[in-house]
């Protein structure tokens, strides 16, 4: 995907801004941003739904660009928000589909999935559960074993056993060499699986890397009860501490010093009480955007 | 495409045969009494003299109670294409709903073309009109030998599959502006309703007051006169608006379908 930007009809804003990305073989991406960033628009160009206003979206190095109906055989979509069609079943939609992907389906691996996702093929799609139909829509993405998945919260509705089969075909199709992109809101479920993150907002990527990295690079936070109140505006006049988040007499800090030093300087006020806790990939996106919302 | 047409008539069965049998029916049971009607003809058609000639325009003519003038007014004036109208807005409707509670996006991240997906629905939604249609010709057909409507075969074999030509145009001009854009999404239904339902009024009420003689000329159903179907005349009017119908509603409906943003 490079530098592809998308107006939709009457809006003089983008939804997406030149927006460019690149996902390797064998690599799981994930895509996070806030409701309205754009990271469904980008879904949506790159399966070809919207055409883009400008810029260009190629699959599998420059071999085809994306309206080419082929490049669809090798690519495993999840919608968001799985919308499956009425007065049908599992199965027979399933089957429906199979048909539409030709040669490329894998019945083996077809019949492996429904039996992971203990799903319920024989149900009308219409009085299935949220999570039920949620599996047929990750069946019918894995079933062929495509090459590229691109996937809109993907364990939206899911329980933690289900949550655990789907990180088992991430990891397999993972292992095939397959592309995964998925948008999360679940930023433990990214923490977890993917190997790099983009962060977009307002249409625009404004932080892309290493999983790896983000955690090498996150430092601890201080939870910190104080007894004075008077403290409290020592402590966010001080220049050794950033301020994360306050409660009444509750603050939650990032230390900039060394750690015997950090120690030191707070020893100077009434703390009560403190918690020491290691930074997740949630504050470190709280922090993306913190920080671009101020600027 | 055989997938998605398949899948679609399959989908759509128990609405197939309740239209045919709805259909069939009605048109059986608007035949069959023309048996008690046929012997005091004469005596209906000297009655129906003394009303005014517009309000006959209504019923789509003033010879009611002849076999042409009574099964061009009871069933193909305006019964038959009203509700194959109706019928087949409601078909267009259904075969793109898909779009609309985005059930389409599986089937777009197939390895079908836009086209063979637009093709599959309408091929489905020919068969599925075509079933309704040969079937209620069947029963038309039946049904006139048996009360003797003194109607040659051929003429009404034409009428009818014009009229379902007609009623059709009006279920492609609704496909097409579903298919076309999400802006002409909006106004399938409006449109359609006022030029098939509002053209019938405003042709019928041409024969109170020139303005509307005018305005009807502008409307398909003028072109529409089952009488003279019925007695072999095939209106040219009638042939060039359903052959520009269909061409315009086929041409428009696969560009703006394979060119648009969707879903």
């Amino acid at each position: 995907m490079q530098e592809v930007t998308k107006y939709y009809h009457g809006s003089k804003k983008p939804a997406v801004e030149k927006l460019s990305l690149v996902i390797n073989p064998g690599e799981v991406y994930g895509f996070l941003g806030s409701n309205g960033a754009g990271k469904s628009t980008t879904i949506r160009l790159l399966m070809d739904f919207l055409r883009p206003t400008s810029g260009s979206i190629r699959f599998f190095g420059s071999e085809t660009d994306a309206h080419v109906t082929n490049v669809r055989a090798h690519i495993g979509y999840l919608p968001g928000d799985v919308s499956l069609p009425k007065k049908v079943t599992g199965r027979e939609l399933l089957t429906h589909l199979a048909t539409l992907q030709g040669s490329a389906f894998d019945t083996q691996y077809y019949k492996e999935l429904t039996e992971r996702f203990e799903t319920q093929l024989d149900k009308r799609t219409d009085t299935l559960s949220k999570g039920n139909r949620q599996k047929i829509g990750l069946i019918q993405a894995f079933m062929h074993k495509p090459r590229l998945l691109i996937l809109d919260e993907p364990t939206s509705g899911l329980d933690p056993l289900m949550q655990e089969q789907f990180y088992i075909c991430i990891n397999e199709a993972k292992q095939r060499g397959a592309a995964i992109f998925l948008s999360s809101h679940s930023l433990g479920e990214v923490e977890k699986i993917c190997d790099r993150i983009g962060i977009i907002k307002e249409g625009c990527l404004v932080y892309e890397g290493l999983i790896a990295e983000v955690i090498k690079s996150r430092k601890p936070t201080w939870s910190i009860r104080l007894e004075k109140i008077s403290d409290i505006a020592l402590l966010k006049n001080s220049p050794h501490f950033t301020i994360l988040r306050e409660t009444k007499n509750e603050v939650i800090v990032q230390p900039t010093l060394p750690l015997t030093k950090a120690l030191g300087e707070l020893s100077k006020l009434s703390v009560v009480a403190m918690d020491i806790q290691h930074a997740d990939l949630e504050d470190e996106f709280m922090h993306y955007y913190e920080t671009r919302k101020q600027s | 495409m055989i997938s998605i047409l398949l899948w679609e008539i399959r989908r759509r069965k128990w609405f197939t045969f309740w239209w045919t049998f709805g259909i069939s029916s009605v048109v059986a049971l608007t035949i069959l009494p023309y048996v008690s009607v046929k012997e005091q003809a004469d005596e209906l058609t000297e009655s129906l003299g003394e009303l005014s000639s517009s309000a006959g325009s209504f019923l789509g003519g003033a010879d009611l109670f002849s076999p042409v003038g009574y099964i061009s007014s009871q069933i193909y004036y305006i019964t038959l294409p009203l509700l194959l109208i109706i019928m087949v807005l409601a078909l267009a409707s259904s075969l793109m709903r898909d779009e609309t509670d985005a059930t389409i996006e599986l089937t777009l991240a197939r390895p079908v073309s836009r086209t063979s997906i637009l093709l599959g629905k309408l091929l489905a939604g020919l068969m599925i009109y075509s079933t309704v249609g040969i079937i209620s010709y069947i029963i038309a057909y039946i049904c006139a030998e048996v009360t003797a409507l003194s109607i040659n075969s051929n003429h009404l074999f034409v009428t009818h599959f014009i009229c379902y030509i007609f009623a059709a145009s009006f279920g492609l001009l609704a496909f097409m502006l579903l298919a076309a854009s999400s802006r002409t999404r909006r106004l399938a239904m409006p449109v359609t309703i006022l030029l098939s339902f509002g053209g019938y009024l405003i042709t019928s009420l041409a024969a109170y007051s020139s303005v509307f003689d005018t305005i009807a000329k502008a409307t398909p159903y003028h072109y529409y006169n089952t009488t003279k179907l019925l007695t072999g005349e095939i209106q040219q009017g009638l042939v060039i608006y359903l052959a520009l119908a269909i061409m315009i509603s086929f041409g428009f409906a696969f560009i703006g379908y394979n060119r648009r943003d969707i879903g």
